[in-house]
């Protein structure tokens, strides 16, 4: 055989945006990956989002993500059986894509089983779960 | 990823092909999306894989050791472990068989800042499907976009210009890999393959920058070859797909093709254009179910017909039409661009439910289904 055999060479080029097919899981990993590092949560939080239209998420918005941890430790406070509930979310797409995220919201509540808190105004939710727009 | 994994797939595919014909085999970029697994798939000398896109591409599995990834560098480190793969093997009696694959001309464009002024002021072509000023043929999902804003039409431009100058890393590893091969008199002696996992529109039909539409922009994209017995600067016209891609790559090597593939080699055509090609059709198509509907399409060798799950029907005569500006079956009686007649339309829902189909019993029935003839018998002269 030897060299009589011939050496191959392919080059692939993968084109086009992020695909709103996989767009969720981007997104739903960026959050996790934040809200475990303002949590410390041993395991990344459950986040899931949805959409009506989703190629509106590449354009950074989305109908509703839902947020569930089972322990979080916030300040040394430990939470029980968090949930997050953020409606017509938008994020920045071309920053998630740098890995940087950056959300807005016109509602956010969140609700914590025990010790039992209950948050309701927009800014003041998004900045207990670490997901405020940096300066607030 | 999951999914090929859990099957076994892996198992069997070009890699573990031509490592059986003492191919010395390496994979560098992207191998697949979501792909996390620690281990390397089989068929694999050197493996240098990012991590998927849920990560952001932020780690490579670097023969089994996980390591940080800087994005923005991805494509220059693949390129240069590419290079090196090459460069150590090129003198060995084996022949190597690099899988290059860049994320170049894919969001967000990374580029090397010396090409930051390199295609300045180059935009999307503005051809009359660009922002289509009449949409009243087209489906339904078509029809209810609004013209393109200016907003979005800045964006498009942005975004093709930064993918002309992500392409320069591609287009600097090519010269680099060929400086090489020549150092090394192996130059005649290598193959090169060039494609892309799909093509993108950027505005066509109204349709903002994406993919998975059936439109030329997004079916239709580059496959480049030479080597040895290829001749230089010829264009084929016969139909190719994705799956040619796998035993065009073993017929190259010399391996064998086990008897599961639906492709064929491109190898004769590339070497002869006159070679025998039955091939009268292949399939494109999309089968997730949300916007636009779930999509089949024939493509032919000069037409396009597309049936949409919801009922929608779309056929352009791509001679006349290659804009894709007259879809013939939407309801637009224009005697320039007439429909296929019924008996022709009722045997195109035929080809596409067998090839559609076709694969699933793991016979070779869809290479006979893509050598139909291009009409139905009744009506040809």
């Amino acid at each position: 055989l030897g060299r009589s055999r011939r050496n191959l060479i392919v080059l692939l080029v993968f084109v086009g945006l992020f695909s709103y097919l996989i767009l969720p899981g981007l997104i739903e990993g960026q959050i996790a990956n934040k809200l475990q590092t303002s949590f410390g949560t041993p395991t990344k939080p459950d986040v899931e989002v949805s959409s009506n239209f989703p190629p509106l998420m590449l354009l950074g918005r989305i109908d509703e993500v839902e947020v569930t941890m089972d322990q979080a430790n916030l300040q040394g406070a430990i939470l029980y059986n968090t949930r997050a509930d953020l409606r017509d979310v938008e994020i920045s797409a071309p920053q998630l894509v740098q890995g940087n995220l950056d959300v807005t919201t016109t509602s956010c509540s969140l609700n914590v089983e025990s010790p039992p808190i209950s948050i309701t105004e927009n800014q003041a939710c998004l900045g207990y779960l670490g997901l405020a727009p940096t300066g607030y | 990823m999951e999914k090929f994994h859990d099957q076994g797939l892996e198992e069997s595919t070009f890699a573990t092909w031509l490592h059986d014909a003492s191919y010395k085999t390496g994979m560098f970029g992207k191998y697949m999306n979501n792909y996390t697994d620690p281990s390397i798939p089989p068929g694999w000398d050197r493996w240098y894989a990012w991590n998927g896109p849920k990560q952001g591409w932020t780690a490579i599995n670097d023969q089994g050791t996980q390591r940080s990834l800087i994005p923005k560098a991805a494509d220059r480190a693949v390129g240069d472990r590419a290079l090196r793969f090459m460069a150590n093997r090129v003198d060995s009696d084996k022949p190597f068989f690099a899988f290059v694959s860049f994320g170049a001309e894919h969001a967000p464009y990374h580029y090397d800042s010396a090409d930051a002024g390199a295609f300045e002021g180059e935009g999307v072509p503005r051809t009359d499907s660009f922002n289509e000023a009449d949409v009243t043929d087209k489906p339904s999902f078509v029809q209810n976009l609004a013209p393109l804003s200016d907003e979005d039409t800045a964006r498009m431009d942005q975004n093709y210009a930064d993918g002309l100058r992500s392409l320069m890393r591609v287009d600097r590893f090519i010269g680099n890999a060929s400086s090489l091969l020549k150092s090394k008199a192996e130059m005649s002696n290598t193959y090169f393959v060039f494609y892309s996992d799909n093509g993108s529109h950027f505005g066509q039909h109204r349709l903002s920058h994406g993919k998975l539409m059936p439109y030329e922009e997004d079916t239709n994209f580059p496959l480049v070859v030479s080597g040895p017995g290829i001749p230089g600067g010829q264009v084929r016209e016969q139909l190719a797909g994705s799956h040619d891609i796998a035993p065009t790559l073993a017929r190259m090597g010399g391996a064998t093709v086990p008897s599961f593939v639906d492709g064929r080699s491109i190898l004769p055509i590339a070497r002869n254009g006159d070679s025998a090609w039955p091939r009268t059709a292949v399939l494109s198509e999309r089968k997730i179910d949300n916007i636009p509907p779930s999509w089949e399409m024939l493509r032919l060798d000069d037409a396009t017909y597309t049936r949409y799950d919801n009922g929608e029907k779309e056929y352009y005569d791509l001679i006349n039409d290659p804009l894709q500006l007259n879809n013939a079956l939407g309801g637009v009686s224009d005697p320039s661009y007439p429909p296929p007649d019924q008996q022709t339309r009722k045997y195109y829902e035929q080809r596409l439910d067998i090839l559609s189909t076709c694969s699933r019993g793991g016979t070779m029935c869809c290479r006979k289904a893509e050598d139909a003839p291009l009409q139905p018998a009744e009506s040809s002269p």
